[in-house]
């Protein structure tokens, strides 16, 4: 591998210069840039088209009645627009308690992994600590077995959590941490996504950087809390969203972890709207909109770190 | 010459630094360190620990603690909002009857959701003191031990009776009765009178024979150029539960389960139910998937099969009052449709049997029974109410026979599987993937080496 | 030197140790559990026996097991490269500073926070044969109208196309992470060296961001064999099983037909499949960069 390595950024810096620099003259590579701004405006455009149609058309049927739905003809603007869906569904059953249930799981997840992860991706990336291989691939696994089959020893051990919900100290007795919230955030704080997520991202980083504190005499926590977590905006801005999305649409777990309609999540409720006599397209569609809004206003707030690097080196011209 | 034996050398040094870096990789992984043994085994005893707290909780009987107050948890199958909401109505007046028992109502959607749910309650030793469920879970689930017998309150109760043999029949389990209805379900057959007064027939006479039903069809489909805009017969190409299928079995006089609980699919009434779809349903048929919105309802189909409660909202529907009327579904041999059976079961793991029961016996009241089919159109379940049942709706005498000739699935322990074969036998027929006898033939053997294990 | 690494092994150990300690005993032990289980007859009610590699036998001559394995890899290879390769390009398309593009991006990752449930609506919806949008665009176009989602051979492919569409905010999103990450002085670096903006693109940013490909790859993988929710919804297996994933067998063997032994069975050569692909893929992108590990 070292040879190989090695040899690689050779290449490249033989083939940079030599083959593009010297014969491109200054007018054609801005020709070149031209074409490479065009064609990335041409596939905003392209994805615009693809990935907004569909949303469009979900807005759309949240605005019809059912009979416009069902027409033969596909509608595409409803005739006059139907805002009571929206009302209707928010209507049916306890929308703020489930929106306050998901939005508290979600957040504490969100919270306590971002740290852990973080941390623990940081001492997989930078650490050449004893075991970290084996250690590694026991976390890949830990993603690659699907839920449905640990899903019933998960709830047994929950069920059986010593000293919760009547349970004694061998964790018999009581319901344990059914109907819960620990009972709902527990399993997702397990997750092993965000520590991979972290680790890739810390592998990039320069090595100066741990050298240069070493030599300060700096631990690896403090190493990791002064310089790595400023620097990791952008990686936690987007583990923030994926395990906020991965929390706030978990449908299963809540489902079984829950016998109660005070602490029913989002995605459990919008189920209500497709049953055996119908489903009520437009009121789903509703719901299902007001609840991914949640999801947009975050990455909304979270944008500019995405493009903090952008941002960054524009400050400092 | 010289640039090609360069090559070699870089890829056979490439191969070896592979061979090299794997071996590595591998003595380091085995060679563990202290530390890494000593973390591990921690690791290892924690989770052991963990195990055998896991395994050792099994049998535990989940319920309250209080002694004044006996808290039951009710899981009913399905969520749909108006009968969610009929049952929280039944629980509050029960609950205001019946001071110091609670009822904790919870709910999943039909299918998936709901058999994930109790199975992982019921595996979790937390499985609901009270559950509503259909037919099919009614063996396994016995077996698995997650219902508990209720012959002794049974025999004792004022409608054991007045309660349909048919419908009873659903809830009993080698000799002893363990689920009673609440809900029968059965599959009408459901036309478009106003479709057909323009195709010019009788809108008061539906299709009554298999051969009526392909004429009627054939008339009543609309096409445009090659493309079917509105079928004639709307029949499901993909099903959670093929019951379309089983209708014209049924009707054919076939069954799919002997006497000795054995299954019986390679019989002449299949071969005969498939050959007379094959003949003419492509030709009529707009395909959905039963598990979505049947073509019906959008009024894409003049006439379908279809659950009676998923008419509900139609029938509602003031613009199409009196343009959508139901009948018993045609036959050939035997007046018979297929027809479902929610039941009350009591969890094996319930303390508190007598206060269930006493929730069950109010659920079953005549009253209640009326009052569902009043709300929700569900046919009623007690013989000594069929006539007032059918003064409520011009309908309610079609539902009534629908349920008294319906059959529902097999109650064996071999159902779930019986269950995904036929829906897949049923697809390789309607999908021309294999000859009749072979897709019967297929279903039937692997069905037969499933219950040989 | 020993202190030195000892020290940097302890303080390892420290700080991985909260993420572990949840770890082991709410993922570990569960799979643990699940390998057990495999070896067994579970029913998920009283019968649990140890009736040795019966199940793992009979895995092979399960005909629908196997038809659910090439789906599975179908769907996967067809998923994971195009998921990469538009994630990729619709990361660099969208990474600057413009309102326009801040609304792209806000629009691109809609279908990924957007429930499963509500998508595969939405795209029934949409390959419906009579009403559909895709058959009015086929006539409308000339063509013969198609039965999508009711074909044997399309329904996968249509499956495919809808995670695809669904995903690719995801890969995106992680993208833009990783091309924040890249100081903007090496793109300045470039410029004063007259490189095109498409030479960059290769030179410099695609090997920056491959650590980040590497976990785009596994985790796209991961997800593409794990497919159920999808298919549960819109196909439920058919037509005659030829959407039928390994974890919809799972599903069904362990809840519907209270298998769970069985079940198991399957998960873990599921987990086998995956884990060798991810090998693989370890191995070959340390050849390239030497850094993955």
């Amino acid at each position: 591998m070292d040879r190989k390595s090695e040899r690689e950024p050779e290449r490249k810096a033989k083939s940079k210069p030599g083959r593009e620099v010297v014969k491109i003259t200054g007018i054609k590579a801005d020709r070149k840039d031209a074409v490479y701004k065009v064609m990335t405006w041409l596939m905003v455009l392209f994805f615009t088209v693809v990935i907004g149609f569909p949303f469009f058309i979900m807005v759309s049927v949240s605005l019809q009645t059912m009979q416009e739905i069902y027409l033969p003809e596909l509608v595409l603007f409803p005739a006059r627009p139907q805002f009571i869906n929206y009302v209707r569904a928010m209507k049916n059953g306890n929308w703020g308690r489930y929106f306050f249930n998901s939005g508290y799981v979600t957040l504490i997840v969100v919270a306590i992994s971002l740290f852990i992860n973080s941390m623990t991706g940081y001492a997989f990336a930078r650490i050449k600590f004893q075991g970290r291989k084996l250690l590694f691939i026991l976390l890949l696994i830990g993603m690659m077995i699907p839920p449905q089959v640990t899903m019933v020893p998960l709830f047994i051990m929950m069920k059986s959590f010593p000293l919760a919900g009547g349970n004694n100290l061998l964790g018999m007795g009581g319901r344990g941490l059914i109907n819960t919230y620990a009972g709902l955030i527990i399993p997702f704080i397990a997750g092993s996504f965000g520590v991979f997520l972290c680790r890739q991202f810390y592998l990039s980083f320069p090595d100066d950087i741990d050298n240069s504190a070493r030599i300060d005499g700096c631990s690896r926590f403090l190493t990791f809390t002064r310089i790595y977590l400023p620097l990791s905006r952008p990686v936690l801005a987007s583990l923030g969203i994926l395990k906020f999305t991965g929390t706030w649409n978990e449908y299963i777990w809540p489902l079984i972890m829950t016998n109660s309609d005070s602490m029913k999540t989002v995605q459990v409720a919008l189920t209500m709207f497709r049953d055996e006599a119908e489903i009520l397209w437009n009121q789903l569609m509703a719901a299902t909109i007001v609840s991914s809004l949640v999801i947009y206003i975050l990455f909304v707030c979270l944008q500019k770190y995405f493009i903090a690097g952008i941002l960054s080196g524009s400050m400092k011209e | 010459m010289e640039t090609r034996l360069e090559m070699k050398k870089v890829r056979e040094g490439i191969v070896n630094g592979i061979k090299i870096k794997f071996a590595n990789r591998l003595m380091s992984i085995l060679m563990l360190k202290k530390i890494l043994s000593a973390s591990l085994a921690t690791i290892m005893i924690l989770a052991i620990l963990a195990s055998l707290v896991v395994f050792s909780s099994c049998s535990i009987i989940s319920g309250s603690n209080d002694k004044d107050e006996v808290t039951l948890n009710l899981l009913r199958l399905g969520n749909d909002m108006p009968e969610a909401e009929y049952w929280k109505s039944l629980i509050k007046e029960f609950e205001s009857k019946n001071p110091g028992i609670k009822i904790n109502y919870d709910d999943a959607a039909i299918g998936e959701p709901m058999e994930t749910k109790l199975n992982t309650l019921f595996a979790g030793g937390a499985g609901p003191d009270i559950i509503g469920h259909g037919i099919i879970s009614v063996a396994n689930r016995v077996e698995a031990g997650h219902y508990q017998p209720i012959t002794d309150y049974f025999s004792k109760w004022e409608g054991k009776d007045d309660i349909m043999e048919s419908v009873l029949a659903n809830g009993t389990y080698k000799g002893e009765v363990y689920g009673l209805a609440y809900s029968t379900t059965p599959f009408v057959f459901a036309y478009r009178k106003d479709m057909f007064k323009e195709a010019g027939l009788d809108p008061e006479k539906p299709p009554k024979t298999w051969d009526e039903l392909r004429d009627y069809a054939r008339l009543l489909t609309v096409k445009e150029e090659d493309r079917i805009t509105r079928a004639g017969f709307a029949f499901p190409m993909a099903a959670g539960n093929f019951v379309e299928f089983d209708v014209f079995v049924f009707g054919n006089g076939g069954r799919f389960v002997d006497d000795n609980g054995m299954p019986t699919i390679n019989t002449p009434e299949k071969a005969e139910a498939f050959e007379f779809l094959k003949s003419f349903i492509d030709e009529v048929n707009i395909p959905y998937n039963s598990n979505e919105v049947n073509p019906f309802i959008k009024g894409n189909a003049a006439m379908t099969l279809i659950n009676n409660v998923a008419l509900r909202p139609m029938l509602e529907d003031p613009d199409l009052k009196d343009k959508v009327a139901i009948a018993v579904p045609p036959y050939n041999k035997i007046k018979a449709t297929f027809s479902g059976c929610n039941m009350l079961f009591m969890g094996s793991g319930c303390k508190y049997r007598d206060e269930a029961w006493k929730f069950m016996e109010f659920a079953l009241t005549k009253e209640q029974v009326l009052e569902r089919s009043k709300s929700l159109n569900i046919p009623i379940t007690r013989k000594s109410l069929v006539e007032e049942f059918a003064k409520l709706d011009p309908y309610n005498s079609v539902r009534a026979e629908c349920v008294e000739v319906g059959i529902g699935m097999p109650r064996t322990t071999w159902s779930p599987r019986f269950q995904t074969l036929r829906n897949e036998m049923v697809q390789k027929v309607l999908y021309s993937k294999l000859s009749i006898e072979e897709a019967l033939n297929e279903a039937q053997n692997k069905l037969m080496e499933e219950i040989g294990q | 030197m020993r202190t030195r690494i000892r020290r940097d092994d302890v303080e390892a150990y420290v700080m991985i140790a909260p993420f572990f300690a949840f770890f082991t005993l709410f993922v570990m032990v569960p799979i643990i559990v699940n390998f057990v289980n495999s070896f067994t007859n579970y029913d998920l009610g009283r019968t649990r026996d140890f009736i040795g590699f019966r199940n793992y036998v009979r895995l092979f001559t399960d005909g629908d097991f196997l038809r659910s394995v090439l789906n599975t890899l179908v769907y996967a290879a067809f998923s994971v490269i195009p998921l990469m390769v538009l994630g990729f390009i619709a990361a660099v398309s969208v990474y600057g500073v413009s309102r326009v593009l801040y609304m792209a991006r806000a629009l691109y990752i809609f279908p990924y926070v957007t429930s499963m449930v509500a998508v595969s609506m939405i795209w029934l919806y949409m390959y419906e044969p009579t009403t559909g949008i895709f058959n009015k665009i086929l006539v409308f176009l000339g063509f013969k109208p198609l039965t999508w989602l009711f074909d044997e051979g399309l329904a996968l492919p249509c499956l495919i196309i809808m995670n695809i569409w669904k995903n690719i905010g995801y890969v995106m999103i992680i993208y833009l992470a990783g091309l924040a990450g890249i100081p903007e002085s090496l793109y300045e670096a470039g410029k004063v060296d007259g490189a095109s903006r498409f030479a960059m693109l290769f030179k410099i940013t695609v090997p920056l961001v491959s650590p980040i490909s590497f976990f785009i790859f596994v985790t796209t993988c991961i997800e593409s064999f794990k497919t159920f929710e999808q298919v549960r919804i819109m196909t439920g297996g058919g037509p005659i099983n030829s959407t039928t994933t390994i974890v919809h067998q799972i599903y069904m063997r362990a809840f519907g037909e209270y298998k769970m032994g069985y079940a198991s069975a399957m998960s873990i050569v599921l987990l086998i499949i995956i884990f060798g692909i991810t090998l693989l893929n370890m191995r070959l992108g340390e050849e390239r960069e030497g850094k993955s590990w």
